[in-house]
């Protein structure tokens, strides 16, 4: 558990130490340590595919170690020479409160019943699936094209780069990193939300009541700001550290070019229209276009965007994509209603216009344009296509920085005995709400005490794959066993979650069968979809799962769909137990492992 | 001043209608255990073993019954009723799950025009690792009410077979559609047990009368994975 939490740790620091070798403003030299990595670990796998595979991990390692070495010993010199950096003494009290709150936040009431390395995050596993094949030396700027559990590229894969850059140099199994990641991201998306509404706000107070309202305001669909890190989430961060950082500290307009190429790599949709908003904030040093940005009609057109957003549900819903999935994501506008009074509560609406209305009459022209912002963003959010839920990912900042705008309006004549009352009584209200969403996005993946998409069966499952499974070995299961196992094996499956549609009707197609034969033989017609997995293909484990036969006993249609899967665990019946040990007994299967979730046979 | 009252008169609004509707919204209508899971539906009290993939039985007013003498009346009709929910029972439930670690579910039915009764309210609690106990408190019990029948009735795959001799709690073993025992159902020794494999139902019928609460009781024992 330690190592894990430093190796999570490593996802951050092993870029930002590498690029301070060159760059001494921390947000620039993380992306460019970034950048720089990508580029490594596409140059070393090329190298090593001409030479030795196998010497991918120990190249990676060495050239981390050194330079993190030299890195961290220039850092120490530094801070003798020139002193740590000085905090004014309101931004340390508000960070280490934050810190504090947050931490008791997550491991009090977040994860009390998810325990390590439990997940439920159902994209992390496919995440960890990709990065998994990245640590042993298969790279590709296509997602799709390293892992065929990715069947869409929505972005690059510099994510799961940095993703598997610690877990080659802790030399971890990337489940446990990416329980203390979420973690990590937690607490600095807080910490993300208080900068940014101070550089904005110059006001510790405001942006002390922003980060509060971000660490309680959850959107637990499709966007997953603040609890989990994905690309999406990790963009948005990365965008707001950056207007923070262009705000607050001026940086150059020319630093933000590799800050603004990380985040459009790491998710195109989100990360482009992030890259629009920090350019925006960037333009308002240009005093022409600080008068456009901030003038009536931008306001004024946010507010007809916001109508129009509204007005276009009535005519109708739009998937964005052919993927069957965008349709069960047309969500109509009551529904993405409920969803906003269910992450901010009812009351937001309030504080919203209240805070609006605060912001609409201040003289501050950066105030101005994050009100159009948020406005626009929100507009962009509520739209009625499919997927534009995943804009909360950075609505959230900017909803969060009004919001506490708002509690601002209402305290700003009350005296400091009744400021401290009020935010007390406001932290009170959205912890409330906080409770009610988190325990209702978690109850229903209650298992056997646990709150998870995967368990610690099914963990130790993974483990013993791990370990005994002879490389090259393929899993074949129900869409969710393999996303799980996959994630904590590390031993290849056919799409994982997102398996074609041939694998599907081969599994539906020896249901219960007792053609024991047959079933092994339609099993081993099973094939990856890259060349690569297809070429060292060796053994197929057949794993029979409870979920798999919760899964068999779906309808056609939904066992050919990607919605429809078992999100949780199941336990084996005795029924299930009992068409195992026929298996087993016809000698067609070998039974390798076996607990009371699963049991693993490998095909003869 | 004006301006001060104003603001915190808008800030009470705002907390009080945020915090009402966040608790009328809590999901305060399952009993999470490893053993089981117990959920409010539309109409019935559901109950689980540890796979959530389908009901193993339920518990409903409409198949409980108020007997005089040996003739039994359901205590309310199907598709006639009421659900009653109060801000300061999910307030009090969400206190005592946070604070206590006491888990509870509460359904109040009121019945329409053609009941037996007028209000049940049952309550479910965990009494226990595996163990709950339902409590049906009544309102408006027919004087001549002799008896009360709790129902349990089990889903169409499952069945009930008598518990084992060497089991001494008694009762019946219900088991889900892939043969795992989910439960052990039981009554009082006071109390009559009758299984109804051709409906589904295993009912505990309680006797009442003069003296007693109108209020009957049954624990059922959820079988550990």
């Amino acid at each position: 558990v330690i190592i894990d939490f430093f190796a999570a740790a490593g996802f951050y620091l092993i870029p930002l130490l590498t690029g301070r070798l060159l760059i001494r403003r921390w947000l620039e030299a993380w992306a460019v340590g970034s950048l720089l990595w990508l580029a490594a670990v596409f140059a070393i796998a090329e190298l090593t595919s001409l030479t030795n595979p196998h010497l991918f991990g120990d190249l990676i390692l060495s050239l981390a170690v050194t330079v993190l070495a030299i890195s961290i010993g220039r850092l120490v010199a530094f801070a003798r020479r020139a002193g740590w950096p000085e905090v004014s003494r309101p931004t340390l009290f508000a960070t280490l409160f934050l810190i504090a709150f947050g931490s008791a936040l997550y491991f009090g009431l977040w994860i009390r019943s998810t325990a390590y390395p439990l997940q439920m995050n159902w994209d992390s596993f496919e995440h960890i699936a990709l990065a998994t094949q990245i640590t042993t030396g298969h790279i590709s700027f296509f997602p799709s094209q390293v892992s065929d559990t990715f069947t869409f590229n929505s972005y690059s894969t510099l994510f799961h780069v940095l993703l598997a850059l610690p877990g080659i140099v802790f030399h971890r199994r990337l489940l446990g990193m990416y329980w203390w990641l979420n973690y990590w991201h937690y607490i600095l998306t807080a910490l993300a939300c208080f900068w940014f509404a101070k550089a904005l706000l110059k006001s510790t107070l405001v942006a002390l009541s922003a980060a509060l309202v971000g660490l309680l305001a959850f959107e637990s669909f499709v966007a997953y700001e603040t609890l989990f890190l994905t690309p999406q989430t990790l963009a948005a961060l990365a965008a707001v550290v950056a207007i923070a950082s262009a705000t607050l500290l001026e940086t150059p307009s020319r630093s933000m070019f590799p800050i603004l190429c990380v985040v459009l790599l790491m998710h195109y949709i989100v990360g482009l229209v992030a890259c629009a908003i920090v350019i925006s904030f960037l333009l308002l040093r240009v005093a022409t276009l600080r008068r456009l940005l901030t003038s009536s009609p931008v306001q004024g057109g946010s507010v007809c965007l916001l109508a129009l957003s509204l007005g276009l549900h009535a005519l109708g819903a739009w998937p964005l994509t052919s993927r069957e999935e965008a349709v069960h994501l047309l969500l109509p506008l009551a529904t993405k209603a409920q969803l906003l009074t269910e992450w901010y509560g009812i009351g937001a609406i309030i504080l919203f216009a209240v805070g609006a209305w605060q912001m609409s009459r201040s003289r501050s022209d950066v105030q101005h344009l994050t009100l159009a912002i948020s406005m626009s963003l929100i507009a962009l959010a509520m739209a009625p296509l499919s997927y534009l839920l995943k804009f909360f990912t950075l609505a959230h900042y900017f909803i969060c920085l009004v919001l506490a705008c708002g509690i601002y309006a209402l305290t700003q004549w009350f005296s400091r005995r009744g400021v401290l009352l009020s935010l007390g009584l406001m932290t009170v209200m959205f912890l409330v709400v906080f409770y009610r969403n988190e325990t209702y996005f978690k109850e229903p993946l209650y298992f056997l005490g646990s709150e998870s998409n995967i368990s610690p069966a099914e963990v130790q499952a993974g483990d013993w794959l791990s370990k005994n499974a002879p490389s090259g070995s393929l899993l074949v299961s129900d869409p969710s066993t393999q996303a799980v196992l996959e994630a904590a094996s590390g031993v290849n499956s056919q799409g994982g979650p997102y398996m074609s549609l041939e694998t599907r009707r081969v599994l539906e197609s020896i249901n219960r069968s007792d053609d024991y034969g047959a079933v092994a033989e339609r099993l081993l017609t099973i094939q990856d979809n890259l060349a690569f997995e297809r070429q060292v293909r060796t053994d197929t484990l057949f794993v029979l799962s409870g979920r798999y036969f919760a899964w068999q006993q779906f309808p056609s249609e939904q066992k050919e769909s990607f919605y429809y899967n078992i999100w949780q665990p199941v336990l084996l019946d005795p029924g299930d137990q009992g068409y195992i040990n026929g298996l087993v007994d016809s000698h067609k299967f070998n039974l390798l492992y076996r607990n009371s979730e699963l049991a693993i046979l490998r095909v003869s | 001043l004006f301006r001060k009252s104003l603001a915190a008169l808008a800030m009470l609004i705002t907390v009080a209608i945020t915090v009402v509707t966040a608790f009328d919204r809590m999901p305060t209508d399952a009993i999470l255990d490893p053993a089981f899971r117990a959920r409010l539906e539309n109409d019935s009290i559901a109950f689980f073993g540890p796979n959530l993939t389908s009901a193993a039985f339920w518990i409903t007013p409409f198949d409980d019954a108020a007997y005089s003498s040996s003739v039994g009346a359901p205590l309310m009709l199907r598709n006639d009723f009421t659900v009653h929910t109060s801000f300061l029972g999910e307030l009090l439930i969400t206190g005592q799950r946070l604070l206590l670690g006491r888990d509870t579910i509460v359904w109040h039915v009121e019945g329409g025009a053609g009941s037996t009764v007028g209000d049940v309210i049952y309550l479910v609690s965990r009494v226990g690792q595996g163990r709950v106990r339902v409590t049906r408190t009544m309102d408006q019990l027919p004087t001549a009410t002799t008896a009360i029948g709790q129902v349990i009735r089990y889903c169409d795959d499952c069945v009930a077979v008598a518990a084992p001799q060497s089991d001494s709690r008694g009762g019946f073993v219900i088991q889900d559609a892939g043969g795992r025992e989910i439960a052990i159902v039981s009554g009082p020794s006071t109390s009559d047990v009758h299984l109804s494999p051709s409906e589904h139902t295993i009912e505990v019928r309680n006797a009442v009368g003069p003296g007693r609460p109108d209020r009957s009781s049954q624990e059922i024992e959820f079988v550990t994975p």
